[in-house]
């Protein structure tokens, strides 16, 4: 009781951002069907930092590409702040993905051709409500905050790995989402760079955020809110602290 | 998204992109190439023009006088003369003949008082009237009745070798107008002093018009008539063969596609031998047509197959970077903006230097190697035509982009996570 009560309290205050209700996800070959996720029934609340772990080939991503809107369900229910995506179309979804969300990836996937803050002003330019003079300066900013004040000219190859990522955890905070997806952002990455990224992505969730991280990495555990497990296509082992 | 947002992204890209030396030089190549080939074309049409249409052989027909059969050893040399004056008389008459010569009586090669240390003063005289001296760009022509007047070239290079110009003496022809030039001709053993002649220079011509060097003026039927009879008689024995033949004759026909006309008329009159004094060397022709068709079709298909394909293949390394931009909810139609802006630039740069360099080497070959300097007196000036700078546009930014276009198309309405990668 106490734990549901406590439950009920750490939900209380916070918005739900993602439902998925019966997504199911699967690959056609030549040969057979291959099913990557089962009846997936999950959500999603702001200000809350969730870790989605299983081994290699369990569908983590597919997951995560499904929650950004890079990918669609093959059936099932993906409501988004309360609009349900099956209504929108393939402008629309785009428009949603600037406005709603934030991408970090294990390579960083950082153009080498730009500059850190060029890097970070990307998503800005098709964002209407910043204009261009202001770009570079909240790129700037979004880069000093994550300590990367004298790397701001820097060319990604230029940078450490540890120095990349957090580049693009600006990036991904360019347009100020309210859902920050990251796949193994630790991946490439030594312990101590590792527990900077989480604490980052920590305080992110506690400044309001919706925080999904992909990782095989047990450290994660430490940091996330809600820890879930796909095992045999399903989405398994909620836990909370 | 705006098209600056666009533009300055595509230009920020191109300029940070890496190992584009290569890429850069074979574009460069092929404008360069295109533009040779083009500017060649443009050039060698002009010259086979000037040499096929200004050349007056062309519409010159070569023939035997009716008294080509008569017995030498039964006439005496002034009935045979008068025999073939009447003939000339009766061709000059006919429609469309604008002039008739012996053989022998068209040009004259003598020594003018132009010479000093840089040129000899070689000049060829060669008749004109009305009806056949070329246009004139400065001074008057004159007429059948004139004597002692001459029409000179625009660009004057009295020389033995009137085609291997040098630039810094070539003469003026603004200069010579209303002065007047000495030949001197007919020196032989007897005659130790030979003959001098003065024209005045009451005209100006364009000697490329005429495909004539730049040595060559034109004088009076009468004068021309006046030097190679006074040639002959000083330098052959008056009782010899030379003297006393029958002399092919020539007859100018106004225009070319007039020719035939004459000769069937000079048939009907009973000439024989009736000949077009120049032919097109179709061989040569053709072969410089065929020559210029196959290295265009070369080059057009190197830039069809090979820019595309070097295109594509450094845009298969931006398929991530095409995917974080999707990632980041650029439109499909935002990216193909994007990279499309980019290659054109591209194109467009590397074009505007590959012409620059082109012009700068033409300009520099022009002024300063031998053969150009010919070609471009010759021809009253190489030219780099519009049209050569059109279609190479047209091939090495057009066609390349255009043949981009689907693949750009296809690239960005890939899904993103094939663009970007899958970890799982």
């Amino acid at each position: 009781m106490k734990e549901k009560k406590k439950e009920k309290v750490h939900l209380r205050d916070k918005r739900k951002v993602i439902s998925l209700i019966n997504v199911n996800k699967s690959y056609t070959t030549k040969e057979k069907e291959i099913k990557v996720l089962s009846n997936i029934n999950v959500d999603f609340y702001s200000g809350t930092f969730y870790a989605i772990m299983g081994h290699s080939g369990s569908g983590k991503s597919t997951l995560i590409n499904i929650l950004g809107l890079l990918d669609i369900p093959s059936s099932g229910n993906y409501i988004l702040f309360g609009n349900d995506i099956r209504k929108h179309n393939d402008i629309e979804l785009s428009l949603m993905r600037m406005k709603n969300f934030g991408f970090i990836f294990q390579n960083y996937c950082l153009n080498n051709n730009l500059k850190a803050y060029e890097n970070v002003m990307v998503p800005m330019v098709i964002n209407k409500s910043i204009n261009a003079h202001s770009r570079k300066k909240k790129a700037i900013s979004l880069l000093e905050q994550l300590g990367l004040k004298e790397r701001i000219d820097h060319f990604p190859t230029k940078l450490s790995g540890g120095e990349q990522q957090r580049v693009a955890i600006a990036r991904a905070l360019a347009n100020n989402p309210d859902i920050i997806l990251a796949d193994e952002p630790t991946g490439n990455l030594d312990t101590e760079t590792e527990k900077v990224i989480f604490e980052l992505l920590k305080t992110l969730s506690k400044n309001g955020k919706c925080i999904i991280v992909v990782s095989h990495s047990e450290l994660v555990k430490k940091y996330a809110d809600y820890v879930y497990t796909i095992e045999n296509n399903f989405l398994v082992g909620e836990s909370c602290k | 998204m705006q098209i600056k947002d666009n533009f300055k992204l595509a230009l920020l890209v191109l300029l940070r992109e890496k190992r584009k030396i290569i890429y850069s030089g074979i574009i460069l190549l092929f404008v360069i190439l295109s533009l040779s080939l083009f500017v060649y074309r443009f050039n060698t049409n002009k010259m086979m023009e000037y040499s096929i249409k200004n050349n007056i052989g062309f519409n010159t027909l070569t023939f035997l006088p009716r008294s080509s059969n008569v017995n030498t050893d039964e006439v005496t040399k002034e009935e045979l003369n008068e025999m073939i004056e009447s003939d000339i008389i009766d061709t000059k008459n006919l429609d469309r003949v604008v002039d008739v010569y012996r053989s022998g009586y068209y040009d004259f090669v003598a020594i003018s008082d132009f010479k000093n240390d840089f040129l000899d003063g070689t000049i060829t005289l060669i008749r004109g009237n009305e009806n056949t001296l070329p246009d004139i760009v400065a001074g008057r022509p004159f007429n059948s009745d004139e004597s002692g007047v001459a029409i000179c070239p625009l660009h004057f290079y009295p020389n033995f070798e009137p085609r291997q110009i040098k630039k810094e003496y070539v003469i003026n022809g603004y200069d010579l107008i209303n002065k007047s030039f000495n030949i001197t001709y007919g020196i032989s053993d007897e005659n130790t002093e030979g003959y001098t002649k003065t024209f005045k220079i009451v005209g100006l011509y364009d000697s490329s018009k005429r495909f004539n060097d730049n040595g060559t003026c034109y004088i009076s039927e009468k004068d021309i008539v006046e030097i190679v009879s006074n040639e002959k008689n000083a330098t052959s024995n008056n009782n010899s063969m030379l003297n006393y033949g029958i002399p092919v004759l020539y007859a100018v026909v106004d225009d070319k596609e007039n020719i035939n006309d004459v000769k069937e008329q000079m048939e009907e009159m009973n000439f024989s031998n009736i000949e077009i004094a120049s032919v097109i060397d179709t061989d040569m022709v053709n072969t410089i047509y065929i020559s210029f068709i196959s290295v265009f079709v070369i080059i057009l298909i190197s830039v069809i197959i090979i820019l595309p394909a070097y295109t594509k293949w450094r845009l298969k390394s931006e398929e991530r970077n095409i995917g974080i931009l999707r990632v980041c909810g650029y439109l499909e139609k935002d990216v193909c903006k994007i990279y499309l802006l980019k290659i054109l630039m591209q194109y467009i740069i590397l074009y505007c230097i590959g012409l620059l360099f082109f012009i700068c080497v033409f300009v520099f070959l022009k002024e300063n190697v031998q053969v150009f300097i010919n070609f471009d007196y010759m021809l009253g000036g190489l030219k780099i035509n519009f049209g050569a700078i059109l279609f190479s546009i047209l091939i090495n930014v057009c066609l390349p982009v255009l043949v981009m276009i689907p693949y750009l198309r296809k690239l960005s309405k890939m899904t993103i996570v094939s663009l970007i990668g899958e970890n799982d």
